[in-house]
């Protein structure tokens, strides 16, 4: 121990002062005759050992207090060896480079490691001294540099460490050492080093994690060597379960175990909407990964409204599903999020104009196939077949989309099916027309004057065609006209417009199809070509009509004049044209995006305010002004995981929840496995160009007459408590 | 001493306790109701008529008015009341809180009192001075003059030496045949000297042994009253600071002392104290004797008349 003022300990002799007063004190008690000498024995047999006890320690504290007083005004020090690195002596220029990625908000001791390298930092800020000039960066992915220049304002730069704040993001050290090089390359002294204040786990230690030429890189290990075990939830998978009905889901979660020892009856929760729905325990290898499954049916509406409005009972609509694990160290990485869409069942209306006994000859076989794929009862789509004379008493509102194959315009015409057929259309339905060697152009052109996308011209062959009661089994002769032309921006064909749907689509040859007239010029607008054979004209045409639309398809549905139908493409084609005339949402949810990943929210055209509440519930608004124009808006602040909950405003100015714009953030797991880089791969990257030879560590002075203080405020008190006893 | 008595000084010692023991009784008399103190000695009990040989000033005057027959008043108890003041001068008597008289003092005059009152109402009064055993003993008389003898008696009693009230009480058992009125003016602290234990069990002992030795005179008829005299100082300890307390009677091993500081030994104290008088005063009130914790900074009078309006009365 040392003092700065080493006079004042030559008078903690005063110690003895309470030994010596109480020794005068006891000599120079007073003679008092008193003739109670019974009682005044007894009571002091009973209270004589408490007495002296109190006595001694009344005057054991007196001596300590005497003592504590001169040693606070020399006030006492001692010197330790630090525990940070040698390279902080002497001058030099240095960055702290500090990782305030995900993983380091693990909790080791009671602190997160992100308050341990803070901490850290302040200290080796301290300890290089004035001489040295310091910049600060972050090791996290994106994260700008709080204190992007050398300098040597001590002030400027605890200020900054202290707004740290721990990122959900991931780490990216070789950026921040880039970043740090850069800054380190218009540095004035000698000595150029990066402290990397990190837990050093080999997943952020990444083999492109290398010291920038010229520059040491000090590795801090902010967990001090201590086993940093943690488990994530690495995947999310759902599926649908048939067997559990329409909206029965088979959860799959993936969990990983990064710690060297194996988790037995570790507890797993599903949450669905927010809320805990089901529970169960999973049991995990060392370093090792296990999945756990839940079936769960999605029965209850999602918070926020939305889809589930329309069929409330069979849990349609978009869902929340989250999967937690029982926390460890970090939490972060302990749940995962994804948002799942349960569509509604969809009723779909087959008018068969060519019937046939053989079913697959029948006019619609292939498309009730694809439609109805293994006739199970709960199927997303409801498939109805019927013909002109047996159409149902129910009205075609019910249906939600209606297709009419290959029927005669003469049998449409006698009876109400067109007008019916129109209404229905007008009222918001979805119209399916294919054509075939019933349909006469100039009869459909006067029966379906008003649905038609565009008049009926003549047939075109381009091939052999097979005749209607020809085995459909057989592969038709011949090259057929294949599909060309394609608008991409079609929703329907979203699914087509790469990889192998795509080349299935474009193998189909058609062999017959029906031209269309040209349409005056006003009309044109409203019937828009979907998709266009080899020879431009087209196969699959649109037309929008009132609140409805019609599609027409210039060949058949079945095999007489194409081989569309056994194309692995004919299947999501035609589910996709149900769920584009019933309106029914087109594609999968978006998967989760990642912390930091930027999203795009989709904006029609009357949308005059955006409001995004973050999983924390904080909000951002984004005003007319930043969305006019526009069909998405690029949302940035996901720095945080969970459920993005989006509201938008049209002309009233109200804001309105928009369910389908709702979006969940992860994590990234990738660095969750925190075990400790190699220490071959620590000195790899500490190999220092200029280590200061003989350095020696330093040593850091723990001043003491804080304690002191402390403990002589302790003594008073205790002095005190003693006396009041008496 | 009697030759100091007989000097000037002496004279107006013994003049000044007389005048004090009168003043003292004369006070306790006027805080009593006149009616009570008229009947006290004498309480009418029934008639009888004339035999010679009565009394003539017990004849009922009135009832010869109304029925032309000499009657004469019966009284309960015509003698007079023969009364020993036991007075203790132990050395434990000498204590008194500076500036205040000691207990000794105070029970001097509480005894000189008693006597005057006693001797107004021609009654007899004895005095029993005892320490280790009896030092003085003044048989009772009720002659009017004996008021001198007794104050001269207690002037010259000095306080000192060991206390063997028992001892005292055992001699006076003795002298006193008929059945009397017993006043113990005393302490009551057991001297180490007399006691046969030590520590607690001497307290308890002492405390049994009194007990029995008073019930064994109530049983041969006797009143007894018992004023244990106590000064303030003993009752609150309330010294500061280091302090050697030396007792005030002689122990066979020298006189006893200790160390100590009040504030911590007084709770301790006190509750012993307390202790030891609740165990005498549960004692002799089974034993059927009067009992009165007198501390001396009770006026006298007021001692008195507490015992005009009890035994005096009853006895008178």
């Amino acid at each position: 121990m040392q003092f700065l003022a080493p006079a004042f300990v030559a008078f903690t002799a005063v110690a003895v002062l309470p030994v010596l007063i109480h020794l005068v004190g006891r000599s120079r008690a007073r003679i008092r005759p008193f003739p109670a000498m019974d009682f005044l024995l007894a009571g002091h047999r009973h209270v004589a050992r408490r007495t002296r006890v109190r006595q001694l320690l009344l005057l054991l504290l007196r001596a300590a207090i005497m003592a504590t007083v001169p040693l606070c005004l020399a006030k006492p020090f001692v010197e330790a060896r630090s525990d940070l690195p040698p390279q902080v002596s002497g001058a030099q220029s240095a960055v702290l480079l500090l990782d305030d990625s995900l993983t380091m908000g693990y909790r080791l001791g009671g602190t997160t490691l992100l308050q341990r390298a803070k901490t850290r930092a302040a200290r080796i800020l301290s300890a290089l001294g004035s001489h040295a000039e310091v910049a600060l960066v972050l090791g996290s992915q994106g994260a700008a540099a709080p204190v992007p220049e050398l300098t040597g304002d001590r002030s400027r730069l605890l200020r900054a460490l202290s707004a740290v704040t721990p990122s959900y993001r991931p780490a990216d050290l070789p950026g921040a050492m880039r970043r740090a090089a850069q800054i380190l390359q218009g540095a004035q002294r000698r000595g150029r080093r990066i402290y990397l204040l990190s837990h050093l786990s080999a997943r952020s230690l990444e083999p492109g994690l290398a010291p920038p030429p010229g520059v040491e890189v000090v590795p801090v290990d902010v967990a001090e060597g201590q086993p940093l075990p943690n488990r994530a939830v690495v995947d999310l998978h759902v599926e649908p379960a048939p067997s559990l009905g329409p909206a029965g889901v088979r959860i799959q979660a993936e969990v990983y175990n990064a710690a060297d020892q194996p988790v037995r009856d570790l507890p797993v929760t599903l949450l669905v909407d927010g809320r805990p729905v089901a529970r169960g325990l999973l049991d995990l290898p060392a370093q090792g990964r296990a999945v756990k499954r839940f079936y769960h049916v999605l029965s209850r509406p999602p918070a926020g409204g939305g889809d589930a409005a329309r069929a409330p009972e069979t849990g349609a609509g978009l869902h929340d599903v989250t999967v937690e694990i029982e926390g460890d160290g970090l939490p972060a990485d302990d749940r995962r999020h994804l948002r799942v869409e349960v569509q509604r069942r969809l009723r779909v209306l087959l008018i068969d104009g060519d019937p046939r006994t053989l079913r697959r000859n029948d006019e619609v076989f292939y498309l009730e196939m694809a439609l109805h794929p293994g006739e199970r009862e709960d199927h997303a789509l409801e498939v109805l077949t019927t013909t002109v004379d047996e159409l149902p008493a129910r009205p075609l509102s019910d249906f939600d989309a209606v297709f009419l194959c290959n029927v005669r315009a003469q049998e449409a015409q006698r009876g109400p099916l067109v007008r019916l057929l129109l209404d229905y259309v007008r009222g918001g339905g979805g119209l399916f027309i294919t054509v075939g060697s019933n349909v006469e152009p100039e009869a459909y052109n006067t029966a379906f004057a008003e649905l038609l996308p565009q008049p009926l011209a003549g047939t075109r062959t381009t091939g052999p065609v097979r005749g209607p009661d020809e085995d459909s089994e057989a592969a038709p002769g011949g090259p057929g006209e294949r599909l060309e032309r394609m608008d991409r921006h079609h929703p329907l064909l979203q699914p087509f417009l790469s990889g192998h749907a795509a080349e299935s689509l474009l193998a189909a040859r058609f062999f017959r199809y029906m031209l269309l007239r040209p349409t005056p010029r006003g009309a044109e607008a409203a019937a828009s070509t979907v998709l266009g054979y080899e020879s431009g004209a087209p196969a699959l045409l649109e037309r929008p009509l009132d609140k409805g639309r019609v599609l027409l398809l210039t060949s058949t549905i079945d095999r007489d004049w194409n081989d569309l139908p056994i194309q692995p493409a004919f299947l999501p084609l035609v589910q996709q044209a149900v769920r584009y005339l019933a309106g029914s949402p087109l594609r999968e949810p978006e998967p989760p995006a990642l912390v930091g990943q930027r999203q795009e929210i989709k904006l029609r055209p009357d949308d005059t305010r955006v409001e995004v509440t973050l999983p924390s519930g904080r909000k951002r608004l984004f005003e007319r002004e930043r969305l006019q124009g526009r069909k998405h808006l690029s949302f940035t602040e996901t720095d945080e995981p969970g459920p993005f909950r989006v509201a938008v405003a049209g002309e009233d100015r109200v804001l309105r929840p928009r369910p389908t714009e709702f979006f969940v953030v992860n994590v990234d797991v990738s660095q969750s496995d925190l075990r400790r880089a190699s220490a071959a791969r620590i000195e790899q990257l500490a190999q220092s160009v200029s280590s200061p030879t003989g350095a020696l560590a330093p040593r850091r002075r723990v001043e003491l007459w804080h304690a002191l203080g402390a403990l002589l405020l302790a003594l008073l008190v205790g002095e005190a408590l003693l006396l009041r006893e008496k | 001493m009697i030759g100091k008595l007989l000097e000037p000084a002496g004279l107006q010692q013994l003049a000044a306790l007389k005048l004090q023991a009168r003043l003292v009784a004369e006070g306790a008399l006027s805080g009593l109701h006149r009616a009570a103190h008229h009947g006290a000695s004498v309480e009418f009990a029934e008639h009888k008529e004339y035999a010679p040989g009565d009394d003539l000033r017990h004849i009922d005057w009135r009832a010869y008015g109304r029925i032309d027959k000499f009657y004469v008043k019966r009284f309960e108890d015509e003698t007079e009341l023969r009364a020993y003041l036991l007075l203790d001068a132990s050395g434990s008597m000498a204590y008194g809180r500076q500036g205040h008289q000691s207990k000794f003092a105070y029970g001097r005059i509480l005894c000189a009192a008693l006597a005057y009152l006693l001797l107004r109402q021609k009654d007899e009064a004895g005095l029993l001075a005892f320490s280790a055993g009896p030092t003085r003993y003044l048989p009772p008389r009720g002659r009017a003059a004996h008021l001198t003898d007794l104050c001269r008696a207690l002037l010259e009693i000095q306080p000192g030496g060991s206390t063997d009230l028992l001892r005292a009480l055992s001699y006076l058992s003795e002298v006193a045949r008929r059945r009397s009125l017993v006043v113990v003016v005393s302490d009551l602290f057991p001297s180490p000297a007399t006691a046969p234990l030590q520590g607690q069990d001497a307290l308890v002992h002492a405390t049994a042994a009194l007990r029995a030795r008073l019930a064994g005179l109530r049983a041969r008829q006797h009143d007894v009253v018992v004023l244990q005299l106590l000064d303030p100082d003993e009752l609150e300890l309330p010294f500061s600071g280091p302090t050697w307390f030396e007792d005030m009677e002689p122990s066979p091993g020298g006189p006893r002392r200790l160390l100590a500081d009040p504030a911590d030994v007084r709770r301790a104290y006190q509750a012993e104290l307390g202790r030891f008088l609740a165990g005498l005063r549960r004692g002799l009130a089974e034993s059927d004797v009067e009992y009165h914790l007198v501390p001396t900074t009770q006026p006298p009078q007021q001692v008195l008349l507490s015992l005009l309006r009890g035994p005096l009365r009853r006895r008178g």
